[in-house]
């Protein structure tokens, strides 16, 4: 945890400078190659913070739109992502509220992938985490996201959300403080289970 | 015990869930919008229009603007007849040209406090407020002014026993290991008695989020020093002990505190 995942997720430089730069002078063309390059990450940290896949989706229109609108005011290119970042995170603490009693608290479950005890375990695991998740405030989740799933270093996030390193220190340690509370208490009753099936 | 790494593949499993592919019907909407959208216009002053001047130019323009600048001040020069002049009056409010302090509430109204910007909550519970936005440049990303109440020592990412006192959360504090304390010094927080120290960690140079915990929520980062306030609370408030903790990179540490002190001075406690 807390590396920057070698998957699709790009890193601050990868995306092509000179798209940045000619949209950021109003060129719809080339603003159209940056929602193309960076829509899936943005959706992906906006779906991981919301825990809602259509209020996410929801949440990077108004989020690229924004970026759109305010793309002249960025003053250093190589800098677009993470200012990216922050338009989102702002953009899920702005919508979320308004949308907080629509969000679908049930998880569809594959049945198939509940083959065997480790497979119950994984879901009962990452049922555990999704409601102690769901439970945590949008801040704590975003500094959570933004360091584990995307990546960045704490020092990052921080700098990303225009907070302080030590709250960023300090949310993240909430937010995983919380969730290996809820890690271990899914382990403890998956440990009963098996001891009364034995 | 493998239950951190168990902890770690487990939160990867679940963050790794799902597909992030983005719906065509969200980028299109995107894109028809921003066909009918113009981009906001940036201010006409920033270094796009000196980026293709020579220096000489960029004199010439300078020259001017402060000679626009001079002009229009000695408008306003008290004595001279004009445009705001001997009918100017200096203004009896003491806010303008200095930012406006704002209370703070903690502990339900128990205590009360006031910053002016540019500090400004990042963190405002009624029992830890943690305050930011001081210091020069990116080095404000280290500044943490915190108030906490009833903390608890930090030892690495797990929190400490509670102590009885503020005596014991000092004593608590000298004997950690990965903190430099210096020895107490007896100070007063809105007229009530505190221990005052700074603390440093020498051995934690990192970023690692848990290396140098102060207290459970208050960490120091790397080049980074801290001014602890500890002191007891008055008989009958919702806790027994208050910290305040000022910490900012060695470098804007003095500035930091020379901005945080008219905070001290502020603190009010009202006993219920």
């Amino acid at each position: 945890m807390g590396r920057r995942r070698s998957n699709d997720h790009r890193t601050e430089g990868l995306l092509d400078r000179d798209v940045v730069e000619r949209a950021r002078s109003g060129d719809q063309d080339a603003f159209a190659d940056l929602v193309h390059q960076i829509s899936d990450t943005l959706l992906g940290v906006a779906r991981r913070i919301l825990r809602d896949p259509a209020l996410a989706e929801d949440v990077l229109q108004n989020a690229l739109v924004t970026i759109w609108r305010k793309l002249p005011h960025l003053r250093e290119v190589d800098r677009f992502e993470g200012w990216a970042f922050r338009i989102l995170v702002h953009a899920c603490y702005a919508d979320a509220p308004r949308n907080r009693r629509w969000a679908s608290s049930i998880r569809v479950l594959h049945a198939d992938v509940a083959s065997d005890v480790d497979d119950i375990q994984s879901i009962s695991d990452r049922e555990e985490l999704e409601q102690a998740f769901r439970g945590l405030p949008l801040d704590q989740r975003a500094v959570f996201v933004l360091h584990h799933h995307v990546g960045l270093p704490l020092v990052a996030v921080a700098e990303t959300l225009g907070i302080p390193d030590g709250t960023a220190r300090s949310r993240l340690h909430y937010a995983t403080r919380t969730l290996r509370a809820a890690f271990e208490a899914a382990q403890a009753t998956q440990d009963l289970r098996e001891g009364r099936s034995a | 015990m493998n239950s951190k790494r168990d902890f770690d593949r487990a939160v990867d499993r679940w963050l790794d869930d799902g597909s992030d592919a983005t719906p065509l019907a969200v980028i299109d909407a995107v894109l028809l919008a921003v066909r009918r959208m113009p981009q906001e216009r940036r201010f006409w002053w920033p270094a796009w229009r000196t980026n293709g001047m020579n220096i000489y130019a960029k004199l010439i323009v300078a020259a001017a603007a402060m000679l626009v600048v001079a002009i229009g001040a000695y408008q306003f020069v008290p004595g001279r007849s004009g445009v705001g002049g001997t009918n100017a009056t200096p203004s009896p409010s003491p806010a303008i040209g200095r930012a406006v302090p704002v209370p703070y509430s903690f502990l339900g109204g128990e205590v009360s406090f006031a910053a002016a910007p540019p500090w400004g909550d990042t963190t405002n519970d009624p029992t830890f407020t943690v305050l930011g936005g001081v210091g020069r440049g990116s080095a404000s990303q280290h500044t943490m002014f915190a108030v906490v109440a009833d903390p608890l020592t930090g030892v690495g990412c797990e929190a400490g026993p509670a102590p009885a006192d503020a005596d014991a959360l000092v004593r608590s504090l000298r004997s950690n290991p990965d903190l430099e304390v210096t020895a107490p010094a007896a100070v007063s927080v809105g007229e009530i008695d505190a221990l005052r120290m700074d603390v440093l960690a020498p051995g934690q140079p990192g970023v690692d989020r848990c290396a140098a915990a102060v207290l459970e929520r208050v960490w120091l980062t790397g080049a980074g020093r801290m001014r602890l306030y500890v002191l007891d609370l008055p008989e009958g408030m919702s806790a027994r002990i208050l910290a305040i903790a000022i910490s900012a990179l060695d470098s804007e540490f003095e500035i930091v505190m020379e901005a945080a002190t008219p905070i001290l001075d502020s603190f009010e406690f009202h006993t219920p």
